[in-house]
């Protein structure tokens, strides 16, 4: 005579294995979705790496490369922090896929390529009025203020669509953030680097903010 | 006016206090650190697989006879009965119980017995006018187990019926009932299917339902392994024989109903459970006196669980030691962990959304609905465990209305989602505060 709980048992081991099969389903679908977000910006990153080794192969080329620049700049309006907050929140969300260290180093690593791209262009484009904004926050543990100083620089970004943000956690042990932070002396986040000049440490308003890329726009232009 | 006490009392209490109170602690600690160092996924998950597990063996148990209509031929004889009825401010109540009681049909000689408590609502006076029934008085409110101690003591009959004063029984009950007795060998007590006397607040819409799956469905599958663990306080009958061999209910026990239950599995003595049986009890119509009453549900089975722990995982005891009494204390107390859990993540998730808010008003705003956009609405993987488990509980309360004899129909539906889905944060937080103040040893008054 089987025993009831052994049957139980079975039927448990049964429902949990097509638990897991839809879990891990899902676990690498949202995967999927995060890398296909990657894989955007590791091909912009590379197509403005291509326009500037073109520029600097080719002769005159400077007003074609600086005309791609500006436009992909235009675009590139969404939320700054969006796909990082979608990359924290599907890895607590997951199960199954342990995959998520190396979306994140993509994420990092393509975001940084871009943002050096950006200070290449702006070097021979000129920044006005065009301006790259650093901002430096943290992940690991909850910084309030960083997450009010997002959101604002979110809304600057939405009402000047020439200011590109880039967005890195100091927290996470990357190298090359490292590098990026001790050129500004940056120990303390939420901080803010306008084009590479002006150091913005603390949590600022919108209003004070835009003020500063004026005077920034101003004083290169 | 009666001389109490033919048998010798059991006194329950608990001792070891300060050992518990610094074992709690530890479990506290424990628990701490593992909220702080296990993600919430791999909690709900090892939750959720547990519950499938402990779902999928009622399952099992109801498919292999548990689910069968039970037709037993009438006895014989039919044994004398004494209701013993204990009466405490009841006015309201208690005269639709004695009438209900009164208008059983039954062969054999019956009585009731209401025994008043010492009531200040003036139902003694009211009590004495009223004819057919025994009436005996406590000379102050001595407590529910007394009052029926002090029934059972004066009692005619060969079996006693413990009706709560706000109880009805139907007119077939007792006939029903009492076939039970002859069911299998050495069946010392028999439990009724307790239905909630006409639900008007959605809080009772929820009770009604939750009664149907609890005594219904749950005990029908409990009772086929001997498995019952408590003979609930409104209605439940007990041979007048086994009751003297066991000194009667423990005066010091806040669920005195739970108590006997397990002392009569402790001894040998078989419950048996009459599902064609119905008496109709009132439920507490708001949300306070509901976790009041909880309260001293989970309290007094925290406490008595303890207290019969050498009934867990003995081999005397079968079915009732390896399976029934540790998922009833391990339902509980996971009920409990996991709502802490679950108050401690989404309280921290909240404190991330809102406190931004503080350093900024625009910006924290802003993250608050970022927060809520992905924080709150993004679907956790583990969930999907959930929807399973959810899956097998539809085909219990689907059973438990079989038994109760109900369609599921519109109404139904409100009351059957809270049940679901907000019910158990509730029977949760209930439990979390039950061992809470177990540990802390908070004194309790009725």
């Amino acid at each position: 005579m089987a025993s009831p709980y052994l049957k139980a048992a079975l039927i448990t081991v049964a429902i949990a294995a097509l638990g897991f099969f839809f879990i891990s389903q899902l676990d690498y679908m949202r995967a999927d979705e995060l890398r296909a977000d990657i894989d955007r910006l590791l091909f912009q990153a590379q197509s403005e790496r291509l326009m500037h080794s073109y520029f600097q192969t080719m002769e005159n080329s400077t007003s074609e490369y600086c005309k791609y620049i500006y436009g992909v700049g235009q675009e590139k309006t969404s939320r700054i922090y969006e796909l990082a907050d979608k990359i924290r929140y599907y890895e607590k969300s997951n199960l199954v896929n342990s995959n998520y260290r190396r979306i994140r180093d993509q994420y990092y690593l393509s975001n940084a390529e871009l943002y050096l791209n950006a200070r290449a262009a702006a070097k021979y484009c000129g920044s006005s009025p065009y301006a790259t904004v650093l901002f430096f926050y943290k992940v690991k543990e909850d910084c309030p203020p960083c997450r009010a100083q997002g959101e604002l620089l979110d809304s600057v970004v939405a009402r000047n669509p020439n200011v590109r943000v880039f967005a890195f956690p100091i927290d996470t042990g990357y190298e090359f953030i490292d590098v990026f932070a001790r050129r500004h002396g940056i120990t303390e986040v939420p901080a803010v680097v306008i084009n590479d000049k002006t150091v913005l440490r603390g949590l600022r308003d919108e209003a004070e903010i835009e003020r500063y890329l004026d005077d920034s726009a101003g004083a290169s232009g | 006016m009666i001389g109490k006490k033919e048998f010798a009392r059991t006194r329950l209490e608990l001792e070891a206090r300060r050992d518990l109170a610094f074992a709690g602690l530890v479990v506290v600690a424990f628990c701490v650190f593992l909220f702080l160092s296990i993600s919430y996924q791999l909690v709900f998950t090892i939750y959720a697989v547990l519950s499938i597990f402990i779902f999928s063996s009622y399952l099992v148990i109801w498919s292999e006879g548990a689910g069968d209509e039970k037709h037993l031929p009438a006895p014989k004889r039919y044994p004398s009965v004494s209701i013993v009825i204990p009466s405490y401010n009841s006015k309201a109540t208690i005269f639709r119980c004695i009438d209900a009681c009164k208008k059983m049909e039954y062969p054999s000689p019956f009585e009731i017995i209401v025994v008043e408590d010492g009531s200040t609502d003036g139902s003694y006076e009211l009590l004495k006018k009223e004819k057919g029934i025994r009436l005996l008085k406590n000379p102050r409110n001595m407590g529910k187990s007394c009052a029926l101690n002090c029934g059972i003591a004066a009692a005619k009959g060969e079996v006693i019926g413990c009706v709560d004063s706000d109880t009805y029984p139907e007119k077939d009950t007792l006939l029903k009932a009492m076939k039970h007795f002859y069911e299998k060998e050495n069946v010392g007590a028999v439990v009724v299917f307790i239905c909630v006397n006409e639900p008007k607040t959605i809080l009772q819409r929820i009770q009604e339902i939750e009664y149907w799956v609890s005594f219904g469905f749950f005990f029908r599958v409990i009772a086929h392994i001997d498995g019952i663990y408590v003979t609930p306080g409104p209605t439940a009958f007990y041979r007048k024989s086994v009751l003297e061999k066991l000194g009667g209910f423990d005066e010091k026990n806040l669920s005195e109903d739970l108590e006997i239950a397990l002392r009569m599995q402790k001894m040998g003595y078989r419950i048996a459970a009459c599902h064609d049986a119905r008496v109709w009890t009132e439920v507490p119509s708001d949300l306070y006196r509901l976790y009041r009453q909880r309260l001293r549900w989970y309290r007094g089975g925290i406490m008595n669980m303890l207290r019969y722990s050498d009934l867990f995982f003995n081999p005397k005891h079968g079915d009732f030691g390896f399976f029934v009494l540790p998922t009833m204390l391990g339902s509980g107390f996971f009920a409990a962990l996991f709502t802490a859990w679950t108050l401690f993540f989404w309280g921290r998730n909240l404190l991330d959304w809102i406190s931004p808010f503080f350093f900024n008003l625009s910006g924290g705003l802003a993250a608050g609905a970022t927060g809520i956009a992905y924080g709150l609405l993004t679907f956790q993987s583990a969930w999907i465990l959930g929807i399973f488990s959810m899956a097998i509980w539809t085909y219990f309360l689907v059973k438990s209305f079989e038994i109760a004899d109900e369609k599921i129909r519109a109404r139904h539906l409100l009351p059957l989602l809270l049940l679901l889905w907000v019910y158990p944060f509730f029977i949760g937080f209930v439990f979390l505060v039950s061992y809470l103040y177990e540990l802390f040893g908070v004194k309790y008054t009725w």
